[in-house]
């Protein structure tokens, strides 16, 4: 049995249980519009539901092992590194407007390459000043892409 | 009237803007293609948010490039360093890289290049040939036909798209459920949009495509370290195959182009699958079999040239059908929604300038690739060797702040980022996040015929049983839905024991 996949199948019911719930919310069809908003998404509902039974029938009954299809040959996952990525880039989202492009990047460009480790000190830092220097110049100067320029936004117009 | 068309659409390609975009786009293309992790529909995604500011047509001619330079680049770490740049390029690695070993790296290079121009230009000739007749068919589909083509079309890609068919579809019907998002597209009433505004016009496609695939691969790339450093030999130039190489090529060459082209046109069969079969059907009709697997130039010529058909035949179902051929011809018609142009099977009619516009710079990128690669190889060879670090902080910063460029909102990059961490779960465990941009993009399409049909019939499910054209699709999906279950229980009667 694939505890994985069964757990997965579990995960999709689940899931298509939540989704027919909030699809019955919304409204009705009416005589012009048999199916209306809801029809759709209680189709989609229903679709996952029997792809929950299918996966949890595959991992009972069939499947030996991990998860069907997943990535075997992917080595050893670092949660740390994968868990820092993510907050760095979430922090870059939340701060690219207020702080500007040029002020936010070479943090978040110097975060990801100590995250990652492996580089240089000095070249990190050349990295981190003259990757987002590029790409400014690429998207506003020759893109003509609006980039937020934030807290540099008064030096720079 | 055709030739016309294409004469105009050959002009307004040759413009010297839309020339440089070509070229730009061809670049990046074989950049990226030749980028280990990174495919050629994510050196396409994370191009997206900068044609927003380009007019359709040149974002057309961009993409164009992009696509047929990903091909290309792929096969430089294949045949340098027995790594695909992107997955067609697997079939290349057995004799190109057994070419590299003899030190005929640059031959295989000239091969891959020429052959691929060849296999790309026939299938741009073959599609231009077939679409108009297409074009006409389709004039016979109404509702009913067109959503029965869009349930074939997603049930194809989602049963190939991975070895577990129920998560091929769970994906491909997640990515029909977040094109719901947003406000319905018949009573105008907002669906599950949590009282957000920012979700009342949906999810950008672009930024969820991005982050499926862009920002996912890249997180996967920075949880898994690697200790991977790429020696490459950085004297390799590429060598044109001479007239006679070029003779010794042609059956296989050819059959590259016919089964590029055949494998493209079905929904979610291109790429890999059309590089193998052609090997494989190259091998058997080879006069020298036996070179197969020790550098034979067939071996090299028949995917390449595949890789290179599948376009043409991929971009067969969406111009003619509004159904993507591959994950490539998906991100065409994300960009053309992204410029307002609402594709679909009357696409051919309406906007028959813009898309031969794009027929004319699919035929002159590839006449464009045999120089620009000979020019690129140099780069590529250097980037090869970059380090995994590097390409994942960059490729980050890119697809992060290409996102926020779209709509100069933070809410994209964001949609970006939740996507990517979505799309490398779906991946960790069997899911397909190529189903389920293929259903975000063809979602609308889908829910509308289908609501129209049900309008038709007044309620009735019969309509689609009742139009022949739409019973035979359906069956038609049906079938590929339950192949792997009829294909099982075969091989399980062929290995019962005899009674």
């Amino acid at each position: 049995m694939s505890r994985t996949d069964a757990a997965l199948g579990v995960l999709l019911l689940l899931g298509a249980a939540s989704l027919f719930a909030a699809a019955m919310r919304l409204p009705a069809g009416v005589s012009s519009d048999p199916l209306g908003p809801r029809g759709f998404p209680v189709v989609l509902a229903a679709g996952l539901a029997m792809c929950g039974v299918a996966l949890l029938f595959d991992a009972l009954f069939v499947r030996r092992g991990g998860a069907g299809g997943a990535e075997e040959d992917a080595g050893a996952f670092s949660a740390t590194r994968f868990g820092g990525a993510i907050a760095l880039s979430a922090a870059y989202v939340v701060a690219l407007q207020p702080a500007g492009f040029l002020v936010a990047t070479p943090f978040y460009v110097g975060g990801l390459i100590l995250l990652q480790g492996g580089v240089p000190l000095g070249r990190m830092v050349l990295l981190a000043i003259g990757f987002p220097l590029a790409l400014f110049a690429l998207f506003s100067l020759a893109l003509r892409v609006s980039i937020p320029l934030g807290i540099l936004e008064d030096v720079l117009r | 009237m055709l030739l016309e068309q294409l004469g105009a659409g050959l002009l307004a390609t040759l413009t010297p803007a839309h020339l440089i975009a070509l070229t730009a786009g061809l670049s990046w293309g074989i950049i990226g293609g030749a980028l280990p992790g990174v495919s050629g529909p994510q050196a396409m995604a994370l191009l997206l948010p900068l044609t927003f500011g380009m007019d359709t047509a040149m974002a057309l001619v961009l993409l164009a490039g992009v696509w047929t330079g990903a091909n290309y680049g792929g096969s430089i770490p294949a045949i340098l360093i027995r790594v695909p740049g992107t997955a067609s390029s697997a079939a290349t690695i057995v004799d190109g890289n057994a070419l590299t070993r003899q030190g005929k790296a640059g031959k295989a290079l000239g091969v891959s290049l020429v052959t691929g121009a060849i296999g790309g230009f026939f299938s741009i000739v073959l599609l231009i040939v077939l679409i108009v007749p297409l074009g006409a068919i389709v004039l016979m589909f109404g509702s009913p036909e067109v959503f029965a083509l869009t349930v074939l079309g997603l049930t194809a890609i989602s049963t190939l798209s991975g070895p577990s068919v129920p998560k091929g579809i769970a994906s491909a019907l997640f990515g029909l459920l977040l094109a719901t998002i947003g406000l319905d597209q018949i009573t105008g009433g907002p669906r599950f949009t949590f009282g957000r505004v920012e979700l009342l016009s949906g999810l950008g496609i672009v930024a969820v495509m991005i982050g499926l695939f862009a920002v996912s691969e890249m997180l996967h790339q920075i949880a898994h370290p690697s200790a991977r450093r790429v020696q490459v030999d950085k004297k390799v130039n590429t060598e044109l195959p001479t007239l006679p190489e070029l003779r010794s090529v042609w059956r296989a060459t050819m059959i590259g182009s016919l089964v590029g082209m055949i494998v493209g046109i079905a929904p979610g069969a291109g790429g890999p699958v059309s590089s193998f079969v052609s090997y494989a059907e190259a091998r058997r009709w080879s006069k020298r079999p036996e070179e197969f697997g020790k550098g034979s130039l067939e071996g090299v010529a028949a995917p390449e040239t595949a890789s290179n058909s599948d376009q043409g035949g991929a971009l067969v179902p969406t111009l003619a059908l509004g159904i993507p051929g591959s994950t490539s011809a998906a991100i065409v018609m994300a960009a053309l929604i992204l410029h307002g142009v609402r594709p679909g099977p009357f696409l051919l009619r309406q906007e028959a300038d813009l898309i031969f516009t794009f027929f004319g710079a699919l035929l002159i990128v590839n006449v464009l690739l045999i120089p620009v690669g000979i020019l690129m190889l140099r780069l590529c060879i250097e980037l090869v060797s970059v380090r995994p670090v590097l390409l994942a902080t960059g490729v980050l910063t890119l697809a992060m702040i290409g996102t926020y460029a779209l709509n100069l909102s933070i809410v994209d990059s964001a949609v970006a980022l939740v996507f990517g961490v979505i799309g490398f779960g779906m991946r960790r465990y069997g899911f397909s996040p190529a189903a389920a941009v293929l259903g975000l993009v063809l979602g609308f399409i889908m829910e509308g015929e289908f609501r129209r049909s049900m309008m038709m019939s007044l309620g009735s499910i019969d309509i689609f049983f009742t139009r022949p054209l739409a019973g035979v699709v359906l069956a038609l999906a049906a079938l590929v839905l339950l192949r792997p279950v009829i294909t099982r229980v075969l091989a399980a009667v062929r290995s019962a024991p005899a009674p």
